[in-house]
């Protein structure tokens, strides 16, 4: 499954998960690098599809007049 | 008295049974007095004959009672049942029924006494109808919100259809409109209307079905209480608005519908929307649903910011700061015994050199001695190595002088 696939709700869990993985902190640097770069992509990935989002529902409202 | 030969016994001038009802049965038929009598009175032992349809009854005051017949032709007539107790005004004829020997009133008119008879009938209908649960709210049907074919049944020409078109065309242009002709008046009525509104269940696309016509009498108004038409309704599958007459007419056809409404007009309002008002309800959805989605995308976005804020407090930076660290201060050691090792080396070295330095001729050449080459730089160890005109070099701890064998 890709990321474009998965729901906003699907990423938003998926990035508590990281999150949670993290601030346990038992993790080794690499892991911990590893996770927190997926992570990062993550919460870009919702993000944009807020920004996206936001912006459709300009351009509806604008077109509708 | 005149009686005839033949019913008379002529030897001891004694009537015959027969004789005398016929006689009487003459009499009655003779006096204009006994046509066309009206009687008023009260019903008991009502029957109809299910075989041949004629009825029998009697009516009655405090004091008396007279016997009476309807036949099958004049009971059909009669829109509503008559039963026992009632009180009725009856028009007939008065005549013996020879066969045994009474006399009784043969109704060609019969109205109740009190109530007119229309009314009657409908207070009747209404209430074996409901008795049945015609009325009832669980028969009848939601009507659509945007119906997209209303039809119609009521008479092509009639004022009660342009009402209804008008007032469709104005308040909502985005429906179909199709008219099922009906005769709403007279003998025929009932039957047509009735046709009607089930062509209209067959039809297949008819999403709601006006039933009703304009303003009249009661009597103009009538197929609208009728029994088999307030049936079709009740079975019909399409929702169905009955609109008959104006505010003060109550038909059963208004009781039996899914709906109904006082006019026409006020039908063809109560069927669909106003385009108006639906735009603006739509607009208010399109509010609802955009700050529906401001507040919910906000939600979303403060969900994901504050995870990143958490992602971002958890970085694995402050690990790779104090990694960085610890590894620049080892660095440090490194060069540190690098160095102190390449220092030691020197020393040693230096020491060595030292030694060698002592060593060395030219230290010896301090000492006073001193070194001689030939011009091509070779050490030249004895006098037989040179011969006289030879250019020798001495050299001395720190100068050298040429000089010329003789």
């Amino acid at each position: 499954m890709s990321n474009q696939e998965k729901s906003f709700e699907q990423t938003l869990d998926e990035l508590k998960a990281v999150v949670n993985q993290l601030e346990r902190g038992d993790l080794s640097l690499e892991d911990a690098m590893e996770r927190y770069t997926n992570g990062i992509t993550l919460a870009r990935n919702l993000n944009g599809k807020i920004k996206e989002s936001k912006l459709k529902i300009k351009e509806l409202q604008e077109n509708n007049g | 008295m005149n009686i005839t030969k033949s019913t008379v016994d002529e030897d001891k001038n004694i009537l015959t049974v027969t004789g005398i009802n016929e006689y009487l049965s003459g009499k009655f038929t003779s006096d204009p007095n006994l046509k066309n009598v009206t009687i008023k009175g009260e019903v008991s032992n009502f029957v109809r004959q299910k075989n041949s349809g004629h009825c029998y009854f009697s009516l009655k005051d405090e004091n008396s009672t007279i016997r009476a017949a309807i036949w099958k032709g004049n009971a059909q007539k009669i829109k509503f049942d008559i039963k026992d107790e009632m009180n009725l005004i009856v028009t007939g004829s008065i005549s013996v029924y020879t066969k045994k020997g009474e006399y009784q009133i043969t109704c060609v008119n019969v109205v109740p006494d009190g109530v007119g008879e229309l009314a009657l009938a409908f207070e009747q209908l209404k209430e074996k109808l409901s008795k049945m649960q015609y009325f009832d709210k669980e028969h009848k049907k939601e009507l659509p919100y945007l119906p997209q074919n209303i039809g119609v049944v009521t008479s092509p020409t009639g004022a009660a259809l342009q009402d209804i078109l008008n007032v469709l065309t104005r308040r909502y242009p985005l429906g179909e409109v199709t008219i099922f002709p009906a005769v709403v008046q007279g003998d025929n009525a009932a039957a047509s209307i009735v046709e009607n509104i089930q062509k209209a269940e067959a039809h297949g696309d008819i999403d709601v079905l006006i039933v009703g016509r304009g303003g009249g009498s009661l009597e103009d108004l009538w197929a609208f209480n009728e029994e088999i038409v307030a049936t079709a309704i009740y079975n019909c599958k399409i929702p169905i608005i009955s609109a008959v007459g104006h505010e003060i007419n109550s038909t059963i056809s208004d009781f039996v519908a899914d709906d109904y409404a006082p006019t026409p007009s006020a039908a063809a309002e109560l069927v669909a929307p106003d385009v108006v008002t639906l735009m603006s309800d739509i607009n208010k959805l399109q509010q609802n649903l955009e700050s529906f989605m401001r507040v919910y995308l906000n939600k979303c976005e403060q969900q994901v910011t504050s995870l990143s804020d958490r992602l971002k407090s958890n970085s694995p930076n402050e690990r790779i700061e104090f990694a960085s660290d610890k590894l620049e201060t080892l660095t440090k050691q490194l060069d540190k015994s690098i160095d102190n090792l390449v220092a030691n080396k020197r020393q040693q070295m230096m020491a060595s050199v030292n030694t060698m330095e002592a060593l060395s001729p030219l230290k010896v050449l301090t000492r006073g001695y001193s070194i001689t080459y030939d011009e091509n730089k070779n050490i030249i160890t004895d006098a037989s190595e040179v011969s006289s005109g030879d250019t020798i070099i001495t050299k001395f701890s720190n100068s050298e002088i040429k000089s010329i064998v003789e």
